[in-house]
């Protein structure tokens, strides 16, 4: 990845692509833990990809892109929730009826419904993409202390839940 | 659910719909063929050197083949300049809703403009707008920054700039509400030449200058906020100018960055919690910064901070006149968010007399200017 971050900032257009093609998983799982549609997380992803676009002279190591990249799009998905809701989508069930969404993605989807919006995209970047508590805060703005706990609160719920099964 | 169900289902591969991938071909396309430094033919973009137009031609006429990008100063009509920064040649628009051409609807929330006494701006940010215009020739773009006023108080900026094509710009480069789309392919993004994490000043709305804008020139305003304070005006801007091309073509677009000299922050008065002495407030011409923490819950034992929403940001004047910012079905910003501290900020679309603001209203919140 690192050496696909080097080609795309010298210039190399489809080393681009492929960096962010390889990351398209992550950003919709990421834009899906703020966002309550398909629609608009699109929105958020094409936003964040031209914003990387723009902004990757200013990535100081290429061995962090993934956290710089999931910061970038974290605050897209921010600002269209700040945004007094410019878009809705018109019949977003019916274009879900077009397409399979697979199994992955439905169990996904699913399990993200039933976390707690506080606790979502923590769990996610931390058990889901690997993260360290370190990048956690800095991807989305929060003190270290404060990532730590949310996953405390988090696995004592969980544990909650097992204990009851 | 355990911790080892929560990492399989969490970490799977999971394929994002076909309207992502749609979109992204869109992205793609608009970035196809494009380098992101300008190497066609030779044209790189250097350290930018302020010289007279004069010395720029006989540089041009001695070109060797690397061809470079200067910045030369260029005299800008100040009444007209703050005309476009707060005044009514934007386009003003009642509340609507319209779907667009893939069935999506959109929704704009009410907007107004004001005129502006260009006598009054002169007193109150006269000193703090740059010496003159900057204007750069890239390919046959020509790129001028009109002005720009910075508030390194609330963190805030306001640019107006224009770009001139010989031809004119892509259909739907203007929408209905007067603002500029993706579609003109035309990216501007300033960011602070401050040593910060985050040097990014941006805003949402490019805003069209109808009255004084042409087919084949567009002025803009745009009012940005960087989110974090600690950047200082002085220091200057970096701005990146992007062309996206429409074919794939190695030689039809092009990305530069330019550099922009500091200058004075805006002036501010600001409101104090009379209990605690802290800063509620903080009014410039340009943008207020004020407590929000109110929308901040505390939840469980730990204390989790969550934070809500604003519905309601508006300003009070010593002559009994307000100026609503934000309230339901009204937008009279040019840009809002919270900021790291969780304070709002709203970057103003009209100028303001901070002298003669006596209180700033968040929701049921009510900061008394003294």
């Amino acid at each position: 990845m690192e050496e696909l971050v080097r080609r795309a900032r010298a210039g190399d257009g489809r080393a681009f692509v492929e960096l962010m093609e390889g990351q398209k998983s992550t950003m919709y799982k990421v834009a899906r833990s703020y966002l309550h549609n398909d629609a608009d997380a699109a929105d958020a992803i094409s936003e964040a990809v031209l914003a990387c676009f723009e902004k990757l002279d200013t990535l100081r190591q290429p061995q962090y892109f993934r956290t710089w990249m999931v910061r970038i799009l974290i605050r897209k998905c921010q600002d269209m929730l700040r945004e007094r809701k410019r878009s809705v989508p018109l019949d977003e069930i019916a274009e879900a009826g077009r397409e399979d969404p697979g199994h992955a993605r439905v169990e996904f989807l699913a399990l993200l419904d039933s976390l707690d919006e506080k606790y979502r995209t923590v769990l996610l970047l931390y058990y889901g993409e690997g993260f360290s508590v370190g990048e956690i805060a800095q991807a989305m703005g929060l003190k270290a202390d404060t990532v730590k706990t949310r996953l405390k609160q988090a696995r004592a719920g969980f544990k909650m839940i097992y204990e009851a099964e | 659910m355990t911790e080892q169900r929560l990492h399989e289902i969490l970490g799977q591969n999971v394929e994002a719909p076909a309207m992502v991938d749609k979109k992204l071909e869109n992205t793609y396309a608009q970035l196809q063929g494009k380098r992101r430094t300008a190497k066609r033919k030779g044209l790189r973009p250097v350290r930018t050197v302020l010289i007279a137009a004069a010395a720029i031609a006989l540089l041009c006429g001695t070109a060797t083949a690397a061809y470079q990008i200067f910045r030369q100063d260029v005299a800008v009509n100040i009444p007209q300049t703050v005309q476009g920064f707060f005044g009514d040649s934007r386009q003003s628009w009642e509340r609507t809703e319209i779907y667009d051409e893939v069935g999506h609807l959109n929704y704009w929330p009410k907007r107004e403009v004001v005129s502006v006494d260009p006598e009054q701006a002169q007193t109150l940010v006269g000193d703090c707008l740059p010496e003159s215009g900057y204007q750069w020739q890239i390919e046959d773009y020509t790129f001028t920054v009109e002005g720009y006023l910075l508030d390194e108080t609330t963190g805030t900026g306001k640019f107006y700039y224009s770009v001139e094509h010989p031809g004119g710009f892509p259909e739907g480069s203007v929408d209905e509400t007067g603002c500029l789309t993706y579609k003109s392919r035309i990216s501007v993004v300033f960011s602070t030449k401050s040593d910060v994490d985050w040097p990014w000043i941006s805003g949402k709305l490019r805003s069209v200058d109808m009255e004084r804008s042409t087919a084949e020139k567009l002025y803009i305003t745009e009012g940005g906020a960087s989110g974090k304070l600690g950047w200082k005006a002085e220091d200057g801007l970096n701005v990146k100018f992007t062309v996206h091309g429409e074919t794939d073509r190695d030689d039809d677009v092009l990305s530069v960055n330019l550099d922009l000299p500091g200058v004075k922050s805006v002036p501010v008065i600001t409101a104090a919690d009379p209990e605690t002495g802290e800063l509620a407030a903080a009014i410039s011409p340009i943008a207020v910064r004020a407590d929000a923490r109110h929308i901040i819950e505390y939840l469980g034992p730990n204390r989790e901070r969550v934070l809500g929403a604003v519905y309601y940001i508006a300003l009070e004047y010593a002559d009994g006149a307000n100026y609503v910012i934000l309230d339901t079905g009204l937008d009279n910003a040019d840009y809002g968010m919270y900021d790291d501290e969780a304070y709002v900020v709203e970057v103003f679309n009209r100028l303001v007399d901070p002298h003669q603001v006596t209180a700033v209203l968040v929701d049921s919140q009510r900061y008394e200017v003294k």
